[in-house]
């Protein structure tokens, strides 16, 4: 029975985490969301001011999340999600139009691969 | 470098706990189920370490819920005889009574040459010596060898022998195990009585003492 428990709590546990990891991706998430809608309005003004200061409020956001998303993540994609920011940052930056939509665009499909497998699908499953 | 050593040492410890916490069969006997859980517990707790930029909470997590399913399965199976009939199955007898069960062997896959090999390996020569042949649910076969030619026994020769004692380790390289000594009803006193006898002043001398309950005793001094 006292073996019954511990396994219990350790279930618990191992919940709990997945539980608030699920929780960090879907805010990420949603704020890359209401980052991507900013950033592409701003980008038909061509307002690049506005779309580096975004995306830099986005990176410090990234940073935070980024312990807890990389315990589920392969340390290549998460570089691989990183530079895809910073890259679309410097690119707003110099106001390099086709390559900053490009890399913007990439990085906000990384980012929502990442829900992509959190979520329950037969896709995912299969 | 750094993360691959602090992985293994974090996973070399989940995989002991996780083992204990299974509980304690030797290898040779675990049910199949058991035995495929361990390996993909090892599987899982390897990956990890050999390559760094595989995700860690994803082994651990996965390593907890196989434990999970695993201790609640055999929960279940000891409390219902049913489950565990459905996990473990059912030992299967080959030959019992006289006579060769094909239909049972033919289901198992066991053929003539493996159950002379089994009979064999137990000491018998050919089925004539033997009562059962059983395959038990952890796929080891045992055979019972009839009465005629099963070793003697004091019993069948109207002897009578003295139970037989348990002997508990007192000391165990130079460390005291206390309750083993309480179990024995002995007194520290006496402990060191026995020492002072074989010429041993401390307990960290002693690489072993052994005592059962008649108060015979084995000491093994340390050697320098």
């Amino acid at each position: 029975m006292k073996r019954v428990i511990i396994t219990v709590i350790m279930l618990a546990l191992a919940v709990g985490f997945i539980v608030y990891h699920n929780t960090v991706v879907s805010k990420l998430d949603e704020r890359v969301d209401r980052t991507y809608d900013t950033v592409m309005s701003a980008f038909e003004r061509e307002d690049y001011e506005k779309i580096t200061a975004e995306l830099e409020s986005l990176e410090e956001e990234w940073d935070d999340a980024q312990s807890w998303i990389g315990m589920t993540l392969d340390t290549d994609m998460l570089e691989e999600i990183g530079i895809s920011l910073r890259q679309s940052i410097e690119y707003a930056k110099i106001a390099a139009k086709e390559d900053f939509i490009g890399e913007f665009v990439m990085f906000n499909q990384c980012v929502k691969h990442l829900t992509y497998y959190e979520r329950l699908s037969i896709e995912s499953l299969l | 470098m750094l993360i691959t050593v602090l992985r293994t040492a974090i996973m070399y410890a989940l995989v002991v706990l996780t083992l204990r916490i299974m509980g304690k069969r030797q290898i040779a006997e675990l049910e199949p189920s058991e035995l495929v859980v361990t390996i993909i517990i090892s599987e899982l707790a390897a990956d990890p370490i050999v390559d760094p930029g595989k995700p860690f909470a994803t082994a651990i997590v996965s390593i907890i819920i196989l434990l999970f399913f695993e201790v609640l399965l055999s929960f279940a199976a000891y409390k219902n005889i049913n489950i565990r009939s459905l996990l473990y199955g059912k030992p299967s007898t080959f030959y019992g009574d006289g006579k060769i069960n094909q239909k049972e062997m033919q289901n198992q896959r066991y053929s003539i040459g493996d159950l002379l090999e089994e009979i064999r390996n137990s000491g018998a020569t050919s089925l004539s010596e033997v009562e059962y042949v059983i395959m038990e649910t952890n796929g080891n076969v045992s055979v019972i060898q009839n009465s005629r030619n099963r070793p003697v026994t004091p019993g069948d020769l109207g002897i009578k022998v003295s139970v037989p004692e348990i002997s508990y380790i007192i000391i165990d390289n130079g460390n005291l195990i206390s309750s083993n000594l309480q179990r024995l009803g002995k007194t520290r006193g006496w402990m060191m009585k026995k020492l002072r006898d074989e010429g041993i002043s401390k307990v960290s001398q002693v690489f072993y003492m052994g005592a059962d309950k008649s108060g015979d005793t084995v000491i093994i001094k340390k050697e320098k």
